[in-house]
């Protein structure tokens, strides 16, 4: 049996085609969009690169307790250490007292600091004997002061000793810093309930901030779908109007449903396909022409940059939005009776 | 019409969460407050406004007797759990006045939320993040590598962006973005009524004020001359004249002039203004200089006018064989060159920094004596110790101390100096106290080392003083410090009236954050989303008239019979037109309404999130007049273009159902004109 001749009403499935190439190019403009500035943020995040985590574990009322072990198994070499907040007598005050072993040298600056004395940095309390109260009291000694640049200023220090026995955790942490993380690590620590947070709070911000532009444009899917959905169904649903004498005839001939079904549905698909491919190939254009026609215009622009996994997805997308918009008239032609079919006037050629 | 209603919600939603989108900066600001950052930054989590705007602003409420609050707020970013987070440092009693109010508000925790290491949390952030308060956070630097972690005391609903943020005090998000401790990010400022702020900030008549109040010199001999210059500076739209007046004021309150003179300044700009005058009665005066108008100003300062002198300044006490400086220093602190100091029978001169050596080299008590043409003298007695008199302890005494400046602005520190001396042959440290004011006053502790019969000047400095007089106190001795408003003497803050003046929201440039850090414009921004906008108008239109074409398509050999009985195209025309608008158009509404309320759910449910803020769609009446529009010329065109598809059916090929004729759309509107 011959195939159905496609593509016969020319100028029609040419609008309709250059339609879905107009909705595949929206899908591929603005995919560019979200690309172009994945790539300035991530010119901007390298500014702020950081080789430094803080991993801490997430428990019901915030920073839990762990043991040295438990993360031994992702990364050995840790600085590790306890930070709590306790009552600071006389000032009768609440203060952040927290204690750092950095057996390793991790952190940036040496800050380790073992005696059962208290440190402080820019607090103003005065050096002498202090009351910390926390989950004990301890009476103890402000002795001196500390300087660093990653624990803040208003902080004290004290041994590992002092904490475990302001929380009564003896033995265990509930912080460590760690130097660069691997994918697999960090999978391995969140696997493991930790939270690994990169010590530059910007370079994650950022990364988030692209992945919600990213979430947020891909709707523009939804309406460009809808719309090829939309022109495949009237363009097949002509076609089945223009062609259901033939087709009735096709039917008594023997085609059985299936053949029908996708005969029409292969229509789709060449129409969609096509604008797809149209579409793309006006996209990835459109794209760089906007790019270098703004760089003329504004005197800071973002270049668009056209990802190949994406557009594979919006020839995917295409093509299935086409389908899918003419499964409905497809289906409504391939049930149809085909005496009811030939009573249909067919066109005199 | 189920098509075309649809098509018009898939435009309207996306339409209104473009217009989110293109908002979506302003999530920085939270609410439609003026926020005020600082001209130069790029963006507006870079600024750096000066903390002592917040006070000028405060000052400028009664100065232009205008309601109005302001708040300082300051920018970090943090990510927890792999949601990212705007951390905003707010005073919350002045955040409580100006950023907007909170809906809802608990507090669960004994501690305060004024307590260092106190949080607030959002509601949609605890949603976000999947936390129950308290909470303990822990917090990362926005910049450069810093640990801090957050006690979550509460949390809160606005309504705003704002409940997509974890509140923190000012110095926390200070610490985690680096910020100076003299810096803030933005200045949030509310009004009852925001002309009045717009009026007060950018007038279109000139207005005027002075600024860089400046005096030569605080201490001046009598019928010496000083100068003194100041800024004038027209805020106003226009150009215009003002007066500016110099006069004194002695301590009996009596007001003597010194020159008038009127000035001529062009709008938006400053002149410098400069005149030297000198007095001839001793004692302490005030200097002014005022400026007329609508809001008149006065500045004043203190000048002393003296019989002119010379002072000592060196040590009180020395060890016996000990070579030591002294310096003789004019009336206003000058070193004088060439003065006489006489000291046990020897005389010296002082070199061109006013000092001079002296060697102490029998014990006892000795005076030391300067003397300088045309001025008076001074005569001080030393002391001069034997190192063996002291005892064997450590025995710290300060045998002076004197502040840098006896007048400082708001929010400017001040540098005490003390003159140390441990008179015991044991080193070691002690507690230095340092009383600013008594009954209530603030008592400062610095741990200062010294050793053995060790002399040391030893410097620590005041901060954050409330404008007036400090007495600032170091055992014995005592120093005062005035310290001065800000208000209208500080040239920032009058940039600041004439930069920021007219807006009631956040100023363009600054409303771009994240785009203008990733080296966007807020123009391609702008054409970027109104492109996709377009194109989305353009694509509820095609799927219009795709599914009009079909119906017509499917009608074509209905209305072939009726161009065979007679009907002529602009019967067609007629025929099919209203048909079309009218599906359209209700197609239109319903999609319209429909498309809103989705828009609305989109922007409540929390799907769109933009740098850590939910997208917010304002619906202001321009936007909702252009989704109308749209909406509406999308269906009435498509409508229009599909009757015109079926007029272009020919009688015979639509009766044959055969393909369309090759007629182009000209040839058809002529054909129905000249039917």
């Amino acid at each position: 049996m011959r195939q159905l001749p496609l593509l016969k009403f020319g100028t029609r499935a040419k609008s309709t085609s250059l339609g879905i190439a107009l909705c595949t190019m929206f899908i591929v403009a603005s995919f560019s969009i979200v690309n172009g500035l994945e790539t300035s943020m991530d010119r901007l995040s390298a500014t702020f690169e950081s080789d430094y985590f803080l991993i801490t574990k997430p428990g019901d009322a915030g920073m839990s307790y762990f043991e040295e072990d438990e993360l031994s198994e992702v990364r050995e070499q840790l600085a590790l250490g306890v930070v709590t907040s306790v009552l600071i007598l006389p000032y009768d005050e609440l203060v952040t007292v927290f204690s750092v072993v950095d057996t390793y040298g991790i952190l940036p600056a040496p800050i380790d600091h073992s005696t059962d004395v208290v440190l402080k940095s820019q607090l103003g309390y005065s050096l002498g004997d202090i009351t910390l109260v926390g989950e004990s009291t301890l009476n103890l000694t402000l002795n001196g002061t500390y300087s660093s640049t990653v624990f803040p200023s208003d902080w004290l220090l004290t041994s590992q000793n002092v904490t475990w026995a302001l929380t009564t955790q003896a033995g265990t942490y509930n912080y460590a810093i760690s130097e660069s993380l691997d994918d697999a690590e960090l999978a391995s620590l969140e696997e493991m309930g930790f939270s690994a947070q990169s010590m530059v709070g910007i370079v994650e911000f950022l990364e988030s901030g692209v992945d919600e532009i990213r979430s947020d444009m891909s709707w523009v899917l939804l309406p460009s779908a809808f719309v090829i959905a939309v022109l495949a169904y009237s363009f097949i649903g002509a076609e089945v109007s223009d062609r259901r004498h033939e087709i009735g005839i096709l039917k008594t001939l023997g085609a059985g449903r299936f053949r029908v079904m996708s005969y029409l549905l292969g229509d789709a698909l060449v129409i969609s396909a096509w604008g797809g491919v149209l579409g793309i190939a006006l996209g990835i254009v459109l794209s760089y022409a906007i790019s270098t026609s703004a760089s003329a215009v504004f005197t800071s622009v973002f270049v668009m940059r056209v990802d190949e996994t994406l557009v594979v997805l919006a020839f995917i997308a295409t093509v299935f939005a086409g389908v899918l918009g003419a499964l409905l008239p497809a289906m409504k032609m391939t049930l149809s009776s085909p005496v009811e079919d030939l009573k249909e006037v067919g066109p005199s050629t | 019409m189920v098509v075309v209603a649809l098509a018009i919600v898939v435009f309207t939603a996306t339409a209104a969460v473009l217009s989110g989108l293109q908002n979506g900066a302003k999530a920085f600001s939270g609410d439609p407050a003026l926020v005020i950052s600082s001209e130069g930054a790029p963006t507006i989590f870079s600024s750096r406004v000066d903390n002592g705007m917040v006070l000028a602003l405060d000052s400028a409420m009664e100065q232009f007797d205008a309601e109005f609050e302001v708040s300082p707020e300051v920018f970090a970013f943090c990510s927890y759990d792999d949601e990212s987070f705007v951390v905003r440092g707010v005073n919350y009693t002045k955040f409580g006045l100006v950023g907007p109010s909170f809906e809802e508000f608990e507090f669960i925790s004994n501690s305060s939320i004024y307590d260092r290491s106190s949080a607030m949390i959002g509601s949609r952030l605890m949603g976000r993040l999947g936390l129950d308060v308290p909470y303990s956070l822990p917090l990362v630097g926005s910049y450069s590598n810093k640990v801090d972690f957050v006690n979550i005391v509460g949390w809160f609903e606005t309504g705003t962006t704002m409940d997509d943020e974890l509140f923190v005090n000012l110095d926390r998000a200070r610490y985690l973005s680096g910020m100076p401790s003299d810096k803030i990010s933005i200045i949030r400022v509310s009004a009852d009524d925001p002309d009045i702020v717009s009026d007060i900030l950018s007038p279109e008549d000139a207005r005027f004020t002075i600024f860089g109040f400046h005096v030569s010199k605080s201490i001046v001999s009598v019928n010496e001359i000083f100068t003194v210059a100041l800024e004038v500076r027209n805020w106003g739209g226009t150009s215009g004249e003002v007066d500016v007046s110099f006069g004194l004021r002695d301590t009996s309150g009596d007001n003597v002039s010194l020159e008038n003179i009127t000035v001529l300044v062009n709008a938006s700009s400053s002149i410098s203004v400069t005149r030297q005058f000198s007095h001839n009665s001793v004692g302490a005066q005030t200097l002014l200089a005022s400026v007329g108008g609508e809001f008149p100003v006065t500045l004043e300062t203190g000048i002393e006018v003296v019989e002119p002198y010379i002072r000592y300044w060196g040590p009180s006490l020395v060890m016996i064989n000990e070579t030591f400086n002294v310096t003789v220093l004019r009336y206003d602190g000058v070193p004088v060159d060439g003065a006489t100091v006489t000291f046990m029978n020897g005389s010296y001169t002082t070199d061109a920094e006013g000092r001079t050596s002296l060697t102490a080299d029998t014990l006892g008590n000795y005076s030391v004596v300067g003397t300088a043409v045309g001025m008076d003298g001074f005569n001080v007695s030393i002391e001069i110790a034997d190192p063996l008199w002291f005892p064997d302890s450590f025995l710290p005494v300060i045998t002076g101390f004197q502040l840098s400046s006896d007048a400082v602005k708001e929010s400017d520190s001040v540098k005490g100096i003390v003159q140390l001396m441990n008179v015991g042959i044991v080193g070691g440290s002690f507690d230095l106290a340092v009383y600013v004011d008594f009954l209530p006053g603030v008592v400062y502790l610095y741990n200062v080392t010294l050793n053995p019969l060790e002399s040391i000047q030893f410097t620590f400095t005041l901060e954050d003083m409330s404008v007036g007089t400090h007495y600032v106190n170091v055992d014995m001795f005592s120093d005062e410090v005035v310290v001065e408003p800000w208000y209208a003497d500080e040239p920032d803050f009058v940039e600041l009236f004439v930069r920021y003046g007219g807006t009631t929201e956040l100023s363009d440039p600054a409303s771009i954050p994240l785009y203008q850090a990733a080296k966007l414009s807020q123009g391609n921004v702008e054409l970027a989303l109104f492109s996709i906008g377009t194109i989305a108008a353009v694509l509820a239109g095609l799927a219009i008239i795709a599914v009009f074409s079909k119906e017509i398509h499917e009608g074509r050999r209905r209305l072939g019979i009726l161009k065979t009985i007679g009907a002529g195209r602009r019967d067609v025309l007629m025929l099919v037109s209203p048909q079309a608008i009218v599906r359209g158009l209700i197609g239109a509404s319903a999609g319209l309404a429909i498309g809103l309320a989705a828009a609305e759910w989109f922007s409540r449910s929390g799907i769109f999130m933009l740098f850590g803020h939910e997208l917010a769609i304002e619906w202001s009446r321009g936007l909702f007049v252009l989704i109308l529009a749209s909406a509406a010329v999308i269906s009435l065109l498509s409508a229009l273009v599909s009757a015109l598809i079926a007029v272009r059916e020919s009688t015979i090929s639509a009766i044959r159902n055969l393909p369309d004729e090759d007629v182009s759309p000209r040839q058809d509107l002529q054909s129905i004109g000249d039917d």
